[in-house]
């Protein structure tokens, strides 16, 4: 059997060219089609029009309220949990510094990667730390049971222009704790204001 | 030229271990070729999570709308600015309308770059609210702890 085959095999001599030419095209069409994928998540926000507050007989807790105003530049300049100002003015100011950093090194043409690397380092570090503050305050708000969150209701009322990266920062403190792999809900209702 | 082609015939390469090779080479890029109409745009620059929601997929096709941080809209591929955003959603809101759905069936999906003004953010919330979409999504890069 063994010997047949052998034999047909050496007698025939397919021509390989014209396969692997296909076979290589394929591979460099699905090579150049490969797009990697950024894991994206969401965040819900429920607004209808003309919000209907609820059924008559329940009545709504007011809304926890976080303020955040804007420099002219669109930095963050306060953040308000109702009436406590939640962030101390030195983290402000190393929000600021370092994305003006990052701004001036992406401005920079020549570019320099690892003054670049180094300031997203530290802004990363600063944004870690408003975010641990701020929710610390809204733990705080509800006797550090992330339970009692849950039913809460969050009002972001922001200066217009602020960058909308400090109110996913805000959003992200207030939806859930991260504890190791696993995330523990908080407030589940977030909304805007209305617009003054 | 015609030496080359008779040294080649003599050497007698053994092909197999390299159309093995090419072939799961293949085989790997067309399983992890997503064909789903991928609406991540290199224009936009998400803001970063790591408590975001993963993404669900409702048998509703959400309407995206994705914010540059000039403020300016993509909407099918094209930027379109803001003050306009208003006409193109009435369109779609008559398409769904056309198909016996109501806007406050669907999702919008906001898509802005974390350098836009939340300003922005907000009117897209309130030009889409207008007319009758009722449940939003903030999307956000999924950064991993």
């Amino acid at each position: 059997m063994a010997k047949r085959h052998s034999r047909l095999v050496s007698k025939i001599d397919i021509n390989m060219t014209p396969m692997i030419d296909v076979v290589f095209q394929l591979l460099t069409f699905f090579m150049l089609t490969l797009k990697t994928v950024i894991v994206e998540g969401d965040f819900n926000i429920k607004m209808p029009l003309g919000a209907a507050a609820g059924a008559a007989d329940e009545i709504p807790l007011p809304p926890l309220q976080v303020r955040m105003t804007a420099t002219p530049e669109g930095r963050l300049a306060g953040v308000r949990l109702g009436e406590r100002t939640m962030v101390g003015q030195e983290l402000l100011e190393t929000l600021a510094g370092t994305d003006a950093a990052i701004e001036a090194a992406l401005a920079n043409a020549r570019g320099d990667p690892a003054g670049l690397a180094a300031a997203r380092q530290t802004r990363q570090a600063a944004v870690d730390a408003l975010v641990a503050t701020l929710q610390a305050g809204i733990l705080d708000t509800f006797g550090n049971d992330p339970a009692k969150a849950e039913d809460a209701e969050l009002e972001l009322n922001c200066d217009p222009g602020l960058k909308y990266d400090y109110v996913v920062s805000a959003i992200t403190a207030a939806s859930g704790i991260l504890r190791g792999d696993e995330v523990i809900p908080l407030i589940q209702k977030i909304k805007f204001a209305p617009a003054r | 030229m015609a030496r080359l082609r008779r040294t080649a015939a003599a050497t007698d390469i053994d092909m197999t271990p390299m159309i093995d090779v090419t072939f799961q080479l293949i085989t790997f890029f067309m399983f992890t070729l997503n064909f789903t109409e991928s609406e991540q745009d290199q224009r936009i620059q998400l803001p970063t999570s790591q408590v975001a929601k993963p993404v669900e997929n409702s048998d509703i096709e959400p309407l995206t709308l994705q914010l540059m941080d000039d403020g300016r809209v993509i909407y099918n591929g094209e930027p379109v600015p803001l003050e306009s955003l208003g006409d193109y959603l009435e369109n779609e809101k008559s398409v769904m309308i056309a198909a016996d759905k109501t806007p406050a069936d669907a999702t919008v999906v906001v898509r802005a770059d974390g350098r836009s003004r939340t300003g922005d953010v907000q009117q897209i919330i309130r030009d889409c609210q207008a007319k009758g979409f009722e449940k939003f999504v903030l999307r956000a890069e999924y950064k991993g702890p």
